[in-house]
């Protein structure tokens, strides 16, 4: 039966192998074939998502661990990386493969039983990452992807080194706690890694960049999937902590949640002001994992956790897809689209209510969520203070509705302007594609869909105050 | 069987507003659809008023102890009755107007969430309810206001929210001491009960400071003003109206039956933030110059009279205040209609743009007058009897207040009857556009009848009103 935990990540590894080999078949006469690799990762990862929705929790020592949060976040990021495949446009055979790299990494995070796994989930899931950047269409990808790089390196290196020093006191690489200070500074420096991948503040630096320089669809992979499996790195880490780090890591949500709110406001390009909501959003799924962490890891603050990553995979999903749909890139260009495009600027509405918060949304039940479970843990302040970051993130969300809504249409002229840093190809293209649209306005209605979910699926919180 | 009759209650304008989106007689939907609500909400006075609906405390419920619960007695379906009372008239004020179908949406989504907030019995249910309440209010203020209103929007929903968080956080807090004392998970706002000690005061506090903004209290009130002003004319009516008075029945809904002692204990220090309002209010509101500003400023004061009968917990005081809700919703409603009449007519709002309006528009003059008469407590109109009510609230427990009432009450006088008579009686200035103003039409004529009508009634025979309010609040003060 634990043979069941290496299947997800086997479908994954012969899907992405099967795609380099589409490629293979190509010469000069013949053009490679991108929507069947396309098509090959898709059913891949659709049958990887299929498998580990039927995989139970075990245990497979040394190496592999699959319990309910690991799990259920693993559905989140194989999720995440459906809409990227439907909607990218590779040039080649080597994205789609790429991202199924990417997802092996997480799915082997998902499953780790030590360390050494987590560290090469980390490692794996990252470098595809920066490849796809330095892919992207945007003329700054190439600078964007190397500074990721660096900064993923840098994180990688502090795991490692964390890894070194709870060697060192634990003499075992399993997922355990470490006794003595040493342990807690090796624990320590592995949560900054975890932290690094997540965007908290302030090891954010990277991200901005990063995601304003990838396709708006891979920056909602990114902001999504990569971000569901570093919420999970975290939440095995600090699952590990019994000292201090606990109760610094609340207080850090919050330096995050405010600090990526107040930096949005002012952002006037798109991609770049969903980069720093998405800090401020990964602030959230920090207080969570804090409160998981801080209940002695209780079910109920665990389908918290997932829920705000499952409701963050539609809501900050959509958005970005949105941005590629349309092909805006700075908030002028939204002004007065309530009036030119009706629909678009409906779907955009709902899925800014959404990642601000407001009922009846998902997003609003993933806060009450986040909230419920912190004021468990007994968060009170750094509760307050997230809070307050919700009021600010209005800012700029309801900023935006107000912009589509109550300002006077841009001339034709502007509009069409959009994107300049793209070819003009791609972009009309993306005009004309029904699918796409389709695809964001199911998101903006399962944003919605979704807020009945904690109430009916009982069975993940359990204990969740019945 | 009663949750299913309540649920078609708000879910009727909501489908109205479905309706009024997708097809192009806006106008038409959202009448039929407001006479209709407001038809059905005069059909459940019986039942409601029986008792035959009242549901017991039940364990049911789904996960985090929340639960689907409706409930209505007199309180709730006399504030029902306002709510769908001044949408038909917001729906039937706006007929000429040349709005978009959002428009005529947006209001019957406004009456359902409002609608749904006096009908929550289950406190996550309220809240959810009080935020959805947010957004079709934004979007009226922000699409069919006037030259401020993209910044009136913002500020209004940011300051609601500010409030919102606290008061979530606070029913977090509630819910889960709640909890930690009896053991059972429930967000239902008769089983529950606060704490004692500090973390009483501190989540009493909480919840306090979300109602304040909305009522709103002093110095949480700097988004009325603006809110009101740039809002159209139907939006005010509904802002003044019933979105006011969503915070005082929050205080009477929830704090005072879950903090039965502390609300008794905190009596003073809520006495005088009401007075403060009471005051303040009344002192901004003589310093206008602009008539949708100072009838903005007075909904400031009144509400803090409101407040201050409620908050005094006799059975005359929270009669006389909760009487005074439905009173201002009517009141300045028709304030606010005849301003917006007015300015349809002369585009200005300033007190020194007019003057001798007696003489073009005497139904105007006749109207506002009335109007005026029974927002400054004139006796034998409705604003009498709820203020006069709370006074004597106020005296049997604290009777220094009194003199703060009766302060609010002559000062009301001070700022409301110079207007009126520097607009509709002064000589014209050289300024003065009432040239162009033309007397209202049968239309708008009908709808005051009926305004002004209701005031009338309500003050020479408040009696079936307060027999309608009695259970609930009785119930309150024999705790």
């Amino acid at each position: 039966m634990t043979a069941m935990l290496w299947l997800p990540i086997a479908v994954l590894s012969a899907g992405a192998l099967s795609v380099l080999a589409i490629g293979m078949g190509a010469t000069p006469g013949r053009p490679i074939p991108c929507g069947l690799a396309k098509g090959v990762a898709a059913a891949a990862v659709l049958l990887a998502l299929v498998l580990s929705a039927m995989t139970p929790e075990a245990v497979r020592p040394p190496l592999l661990r699959l319990d309910m949060l690991g799990g259920s976040i693993q559905l989140v990021f194989l999720a995440a990386a459906m809409p990227l495949l439907f909607v990218m446009t590779p040039g080649d055979e080597v994205p789609p493969a790429l991202v199924l790299g990417s997802l092996i990494g997480m799915a082997l995070v998902a499953a780790a039983g030590s360390l050494l796994m987590l560290f090469i989930g980390l490692e794996l899931m990252s470098v595809p990452a920066y490849l796809l950047v330095a892919r992207s269409r945007s003329t700054r990808a190439m600078e964007a992807s190397v500074k990721y790089f660096f900064a993923g390196s840098a994180a990688g290196a502090l795991f490692l080194m964390g890894m070194a020093l709870h060697f060192s006191a634990a003499h075992s690489l399993d997922l355990a706690s470490a006794p003595g200070p040493l342990g807690e500074a090796g624990l320590a420096l592995m949560i900054a890694a975890a932290l690094f991948k997540l965007g908290a503040v302030p090891l954010h630096f990277w991200l901005p960049d990063v995601y304003e320089a990838s396709d708006p669809e891979l920056a909602g992979f990114f902001s999504t999937g990569l971000k569901a499996a570093a919420a999970l790195l975290l939440a095995r880490l600090a699952g590990l902590s019994q000292g201090p780090i606990l109760s610094i890591l609340p207080w850090a949500a919050a330096l995050t949640i405010l600090f990526g709110a107040v930096v949005a406001l002012r952002q006037q390009k798109l991609q770049r002001l969903l980069a720093y909501s998405s800090i401020s959003h990964a602030g959230f799924m920090m207080l969570a994992v804090a409160a998981w962490a801080r209940q002695g890891q209780a079910s109920s603050a665990a389908g918290a956790l997932f829920f705000y990553l499952a409701a963050y995979l539609f809501m900050s999903g959509g958005a970005f897809l949105w941005l590629k749909v349309s092909g805006f890139s700075s908030r002028e260009q939204l002004k007065g689209l309530g009036r030119v495009r009706p629909a678009d600027a409906a779907v955009l509405s709902v899925l800014l209510l959404a990642l601000a918060g407001i009922p009846p949304t998902a997003g609003f039940a993933a806060k009450f969520l986040v909230f419920w479970e912190a004021f468990k843990a007994g968060l009170y302040v750094p509760l307050v203070l997230a809070g307050l970051g919700a009021l600010l993130s209005l800012g700029y969300y309801l900023g935006l509705i107000r912009d589509m809504y109550f300002d006077e249409p841009m001339t034709a002229k502007v509009i069409s302007e959009g994107r300049q840093d793209l070819d003009t190809a791609a972009s009309s293209s993306v005009e004309a594609a029904l699918g796409q649209r389709a695809l964001v306005a199911a998101f903006a209605v399962l944003t919605v869909l979704l807020v009945v979910m904690p109430w009916l699926v009982d069975g993940l919180w359990a204990g969740g105050g019945r | 069987m009663s949750q299913g009759w309540l649920t078609l209650f708000w879910v009727l304008p909501a489908v109205g507003g479905l309706i009024a989106l997708i097809n192009r007689q806006g106008r038409w939907t959202s009448l039929v659809f407001s006479l209709a609500t407001a038809l059905y909400g005069l059909l459940l006075l019986g039942p409601a008023s029986s008792g035959a609906w009242h549901v017991p405390v039940s364990s049911s419920s789904l996960a985090f102890g929340i639960s689907y619960l409706l409930d209505c007695d007199g309180l709730s379906l006399s504030l029902c009755w306002l709510t769908a009372f001044l949408t038909v008239v917001c729906v039937i004020a706006s007929w000429n107007k040349d709005f978009s179908r959002g428009y005529w949406a947006a209001f019957l989504f406004l009456e359902s969430a409002l609608i749904g907030v006096f009908l929550a019995r289950d406190l996550f249910l309220f809240f959810v309810f009080w935020e959805a309440v947010l957004i079709p209010m934004f979007f009226i203020i922000g699409l069919w206001g006037m030259e401020g209103r993209r910044h009136a929007a913002m500020k209004f929903f940011l300051f609601t929210f500010f409030g919102s968080i606290f008061l979530l956080l606070g029913s977090i807090a509630l819910v889960t001491r709640h909890h930690a004392a009896t053991g059972v998970w429930t967000w239902d706002m008769v089983a529950l009960k606060g704490p004692s000690g500090t973390a009483g005061i501190l989540i009493f506090a909480a919840m306090a400071l979300g109602f304040a903004v909305k009522i709103p209290l002093v110095p949480l009130h700097t988004w009325l003003p603006d809110a009101h002003t740039e809002a159209p004319a139907a939006g005010s009516v509904m802002l003044a109206g019933v979105l006011l008075k969503m915070g005082v029945y929050g205080f009477l809904r929830v704090l005072w039956p879950v903090f039965p002692q502390l609300s008794l204990e905190l009596m003073p220090w809520l006495m005088l933030l009401a007075g403060v309002n009471v005051v303040y209010g009344a002192l901004c509101a003589m310093a206008q110059k602009d008539l949708k500003r100072l009838i903005a400023y007075s909904s400031v004061a009144h509400l803090g009279f409101c407040l201050l009968g409620v908050v005094s917990r006799t059975p005359e005081g929270l009669l006389g205040g909760s009487l005074q809700l439905l009173n201002h919703g009517i009141t300045t409603g028709a304030l606010f209609l005849l301003v917006g009449f007015l300015y349809d007519r002369g585009h200005r709002r300033g007190l020194g743009d007019y003057g001798a309006l007696y003489k073009r528009a005497p139904w105007l003059t006749f109207f506002f007058g009335f109007a005026t008469m029974a927002s400054v407590g004139l006796p034998g109109l409705n604003g009498f009897v709820g203020e006069f009510m709370s006074l004597i609230g106020v005296a049997r427990v604290l009777p220094r207040f009194v003199f703060v009432g009766v302060l609010g009450v002559m000062m009301s006088a001070a700022y409301a009857l110079p207007a009126y008579q520097s607009v509709f009686w002064d000589a014209e200035g050289k300024a003065s556009v009432s040239a162009i103003v033309t007397d209202l039409d049968r239309r708008e004529a009908g709808l005051l009848w009926v305004l002004c009508g209701a005031m009338l009634a309500i003050g020479l025979y408040p009696a079936p009103l307060l027999r309608v309010l009695e259970p609930f609040l009785l119930g309150l003060v024999s705790r």
